[in-house]
């Protein structure tokens, strides 16, 4: 497993997908348990909760279909002015 | 008439978490859905951005996310985008769903929903009511047909202000007659009382 590969684990699948997983359980249980019983508030719940499902199953896929050993993830982040991997000086 | 009896009936399926027995919903309302046209436009323009930005700034700043492995990798930066800006336009729908007053035959309760962790429940007996003023001011207001409801209450208690309310002159007087109806059974219950 390349190191490219695993910081693109982190940042485009960890950290995204974990946000959206919080954020559609806040609005899924505020919506669930404020909302009005006997409206459609618990169909749109389900509606958004599955969305987020399938937005989320999209990302996944598309994560996978890109080869991460040609794109130069390391190289970008380090050219950068980020201290991720520190340089040892002599 | 017809319409107003089937929203009548609708109101009366409805039930919240703290309503007592035999207290029935009479009216449900929601701010006017012109309220939500600020957010409608900044989301629509966050939904825009990354397809001009694709258009104008890629192929002059950027010409690599149009070839292959990057080509692929500014698709999924784009799904990710795109998942926040729905949960962002979820949150505002949230927002404005959950806030709220519902008119029952007992009682007025107004809640505001502001953000996911502030909730504030506030309560007013029908019976309390002393003056009620409905006001459309403006274009737009008159335009759409919103406006706002001003309730007094007894005492030096609160005034409820129900905001943006659409047709406010029409629940006005549906409030007036639920107060009247709430008052004619306190007198119905007083006097079998007396007798």
């Amino acid at each position: 497993m390349s190191q490219s590969f695993i910081i693109a684990v982190l940042t485009f699948l960890v950290i995204p997908l974990g946000i959206f997983f919080l954020f559609s359980w806040l609005i899924f249980y505020h919506l669930k348990r404020y909302g009005l019983k006997g409206d459609s508030t618990k169909k749109v719940a389900v509606f958004f909760r599955l969305s987020m499902i399938f937005i989320s199953i999209i990302i996944i896929v598309t994560f996978f279909f890109i080869n991460w050993d040609n794109i130069a993830i390391r190289d970008f982040i380090e050219r950068s002015n980020i201290n991720l991997f520190p340089t040892e000086y002599e | 008439m017809n319409k107003n009896k089937n929203k009548d009936d609708r109101c009366r399926n409805y039930s919240f978490p703290g309503q007592h027995e035999g207290e029935e919903v009479k009216l449900i309302l929601r701010k006017h859905l012109i309220v939500l046209l600020p957010h409608l436009i900044y989301i629509s323009l966050m939904f825009l951005l990354p397809i001009a930005f694709y258009i104008f700034f890629v192929p002059a700043v950027f010409p690599a996310f149009l070839i292959a492995p990057y080509e692929r990798l500014f698709v999924l930066l784009l799904l990710i985008y795109y998942g926040f800006i729905w949960i962002t336009a979820f949150m505002v729908w949230v927002d404005y769903y959950l806030d709220i007053w519902i008119i029952t035959n007992e009682r007025l309760l107004d809640i505001e929903q502001i953000g996911f962790f502030n909730r504030v429940v506030s309560e007013l007996d029908l019976k309390r009511i002393q003056d009620i003023t409905s006001r459309v001011y403006g274009v737009l207001p008159t335009m759409f047909g919103f406006g706002n409801i001003k309730i007094q209450t007894a005492a030096e208690e609160r005034r409820f202000e129900l905001k943006t309310i659409p047709h406010p002159v029409t629940t006005r007087r549906k409030i007036t007659e639920l107060y009247r109806a709430a008052r004619e059974k306190d007198r119905f219950i007083f006097r079998d009382r007396d007798e």
